[in-house]
Parts: structure tokens; C-alpha cells; sequence
């Protein structure tokens, strides 16, 4: 067979490749199978979401299940299971906003002791009169300082925190977090901690301090 | 015919020609806002338009229909999967054929063994009249195994040349791409895409001495 034909180029011959056409048949299939995939893919990008519900469904189903053996009937039929259902899932949500509550206070407490200032959350006198005595310290070459004393008149209950302001006093636009306990040369008492991170950053310093209330 | 009008005519013929394709352009933006926008059957149409060419090409790069088939439906769904990145500043086409592309390399990269399979069918329609001339020369049966024949041979051809080389030819010669959008595919300058096609057909003309002057 005579193979060579002058007339023939290579471009000729590459338009052999653009003529092979797949069949009706091959694009049916192509179309099939690229909707599953495109579904496939859809599918697995959500799973995530479903991990977590499911996780979320499991713990549920198992805080039903304790209560359907303590009090042995179907609480998932019943309006006292759903009642149980409610109070678990607020449970749940309760310990998540808990633990990111703790995490803030952690955080502002890291604040605090960077800023020098004393939390005196939840601390006893005694601890107090320590802090005090180290607070004492630092106040030594300062005029601007919070200091926080014993006082025994007051109720045990409460920890002490004495404010005293020695030099003259400025008129300034508190936070609305914050309510201001005194302002000049007076002294008050709160046993509520200095807690805004706001207040801890605008009113370290200068004179006035502040604190407030949460009996 | 004087010389203004025959001017004039020209003109409008290009504008025409251009017109046709800008809106073929903003066409394919507007299906792809849609999409973006949550009409997501709309690419169904997309997908329509582009099924051909964009399998065609891979096709021709890879060298068998299973795994052409597999990773053009690859492209189509990392085309979806990006769509909302996709700010039209460049034309749709040109965006999923550079998908298409660089899938298709990588693959080849990843794969050891390559193995070109042809369709029996052959479009008579799109084969150039020379080629005709000449198989219809020869009777039912010469016919059928010439064209086997030369398929083989162009495969293999193809195959001996770098993907990167595989590529340029097969979006100029047989997809019928002009050098401006093939640089803008493989994202490199028109004189490298020249270059690149001149070297590769060169190549190609070596391998496929028997069958051409």
C-alpha cells in the first residue's frame, strides 16, 4: 500500500484527531455519572456539620436514655421527656457559654496582673491584707495607686477594697460597665473586682479610680 | 465595487465578528452570575457548551477515553466548586480550559503507564479533503485499516512529545485555538506558544515522515 501522498500535511493529518467523536451513548453516561460526582462532592463538603449534629444527637440521646432508666418510662414519647430533652440540650449550651465565660475571665485576669492591678474577686480579708502589703510596695514610688485594705467594721463576707485618691480629683466620662465609687479625697468600699478590661486600659491612671458594684 | 465601501464592508463585517464574540463572553458571565448567585442548574447549560471541546481536548492529551472522561468531569466540578472565585475577568471558556489543562498535566505527570485508545468512529465531516481525496482513493477495507493505522500512529506521535509541547499543538491544530487565547491558557507569552508549536510540529513532521511530504 502506498502510504505517502504529497498532497497530504501534517495539519491535515491532526484534523484526524478533532474528527474522532464520542457516541450519544458515552455523553448520556458522562452526564450520569458527573451529576452523581457533583452530588458526591456536595455531600462530603457538609460532613462536617453532620459530625457535629450527630455528636451533638448522641450526647442528647444518651442524657435521655440515664433519665428513661431513672425514671422509667418512655420520656421521648412523653411531655416529660421533652420537658428532659429541653432542660439538657440548655444544659449543654449552658457548660459551653460556662467554659467560654471562664476563658474571658482568665483572659482579663492576665490583663489585670500585667496592668498592676489586684483582683479582689472572691478573695478573703486576710488575702487582701497581703495584697495589700504588696500593694503597699509597689505604691512606694507612686502617687497613682490602688490600694486595697483590712477594715473590720465591715462584713466578713465581703472582701474590702478601699480606694484612696491623694492627689486632686478630674471630672471624667465613666463606662457604662463601671460605676464610680468615689472621686477625690474620700474613701468607699465595693467587693466587686475591677474587672472592666476597658476601665483597666482608660483608668489605671491618671487619679481617679473607680470600682463597681455586684452585690 | 470602490475602494470606501469594500473598506466599509470590512469594518462592519469585524465589528459584527467581534460583537459575536464579546456577547458569547458576556453570555457565559451572565450564566455564571446566576450560578454564583444560587440558580445552580444553570451550569448544567454550561456544562453543555463546554462537555465537547474541553473533553476533546483532554482527550487528545491524555490518550484514553475512560480516564478523559473521569477527568473532564474532574474539571467541570472543580470549575463549580471555585465558580464564586471566578470574577469574569477573563472569558469562562478560558478559565476552564486552563482547568482542564493543568489537570490534564498533572495527571500525566502522576501516571506511569500511558496508552492511547481511538474511537472507531470518525467524523468524516471534519477531516480535511486531502486526507478524504486520498482514503477514498482506497476501497472499504484499506480505507478502515489506513485510518486505524495512521490514528495509532498519530497517538504514539503525540505521546513522544512533552506535554507542554502535547498541548500547544492540540489547542492550535486540532482545536483550532488562536495563539492569543493558548497563551492566555497556559499562562505564558504568544511568542513562547509560537516557539513551542513550531518545535513541536517540527517533531511531529519526524515521527509522521511516511505519511507526509
Amino acid at each position: 500500500m502506498n502510504k505517502k501522498n504529497s498532497n497530504i500535511r501534517l495539519e491535515d493529518l491532526l484534523k484526524l484527531k478533532k474528527a474522532e467523536q464520542p457516541s450519544s451513548e458515552f455523553w448520556r453516561r458522562f452526564d450520569k455519572q458527573l451529576k452523581r460526582r457533583t452530588l458526591q462532592t456536595c455531600i462530603k463538603d457538609i460532613s462536617w456539620y453532620r459530625s457535629i449534629l450527630r455528636l451533638i444527637n448522641n450526647q442528647i440521646s444518651a442524657i435521655l436514655s440515664i433519665n428513661h432508666a431513672s425514671f422509667g418510662c418512655d420520656l421521648n414519647k412523653s411531655w416529660l421527656g421533652k420537658m428532659v430533652a429541653t432542660a439538657s440540650v440548655f444544659l449543654i449550651l449552658s457548660c459551653i457559654a460556662l467554659y467560654l465565660q471562664i476563658d474571658s475571665i482568665e483572659d482579663r485576669s492576665i490583663i489585670a496582673t500585667d496592668s498592676k492591678v489586684i483582683s479582689v474577686e472572691s478573695q478573703s480579708i486576710k488575702e487582701l491584707a497581703e495584697i495589700n502589703k504588696k500593694r503597699a510596695e509597689i505604691s512606694a514610688s507612686s502617687n497613682d495607686f490602688l490600694a486595697v485594705v483590712e477594715d473590720e467594721k465591715l462584713d466578713k463576707d465581703y472582701g474590702v477594697e478601699i480606694i484612696s485618691i491623694a492627689n486632686k480629683s478630674e471630672a471624667i466620662e465613666f463606662a457604662s460597665d463601671a460605676i464610680p465609687v468615689i472621686i477625690g479625697d474620700a474613701v468607699d468600699y465595693s467587693d466587686s473586682l475591677v474587672n472592666s478590661v476597658e476601665f483597666t486600659k482608660k483608668y489605671l491612671n491618671p487619679y481617679p479610680q473607680l470600682a463597681n458594684f455586684a452585690f | 465595487m470602490s475602494e470606501a465601501i469594500r473598506k466599509n464592508f470590512i469594518s462592519s463585517s469585524l465589528a459584527k465578528v467581534n460583537n459575536l464574540e464579546v456577547s458569547e463572553r458576556d453570555l457565559d458571565w451572565a450564566m455564571v452570575q446566576r450560578v454564583q448567585n444560587g440558580d445552580v442548574s444553570v451550569y448544567d447549560n454550561l456544562v453543555k457548551k463546554y462537555r465537547n471541546p474541553l473533553f476533546s481536548m483532554i482527550y487528545n492529551m491524555i490518550g484514553n477515553s475512560e480516564d478523559a472522561s473521569d477527568i473532564t468531569q474532574e474539571v467541570f466540578i472543580k470549575a463549580f466548586q471555585s465558580i464564586k472565585q471566578f470574577q469574569g475577568k477573563s472569558s469562562f471558556f478560558t478559565w476552564l480550559y486552563r482547568i482542564g489543562t493543568n489537570t490534564s498535566i498533572n495527571f500525566i505527570k502522576k501516571s506511569k503507564r500511558q496508552r492511547f485508545v481511538s474511537y472507531e468512529s470518525i467524523d468524516e465531516t471534519l477531516i480535511g479533503s486531502e486526507i478524504i481525496e486520498f482514503l477514498t482513493s482506497k476501497n472499504r477495507t484499506e480505507k478502515r485499516i489506513l485510518i486505524a493505522e495512521i490514528q495509532e500512529k498519530l497517538n504514539d506521535a503525540l505521546q513522544k512529545l512533552s506535554p507542554k509541547h502535547r498541548i500547544v499543538v492540540i489547542l492550535h491544530e486540532v482545536e483550532g485555538m488562536n495563539h492569543k487565547d493558548i497563551a492566555e491558557i497556559v499562562k505564558t507569552s504568544e511568542g513562547t506558544v509560537r516557539s513551542r508549536l513550531h518545535y513541536a510540529k517540527k517533531e511531529l513532521q519526524i515521527y509522521l515522515k511516511e505519511y507526509i511530504q
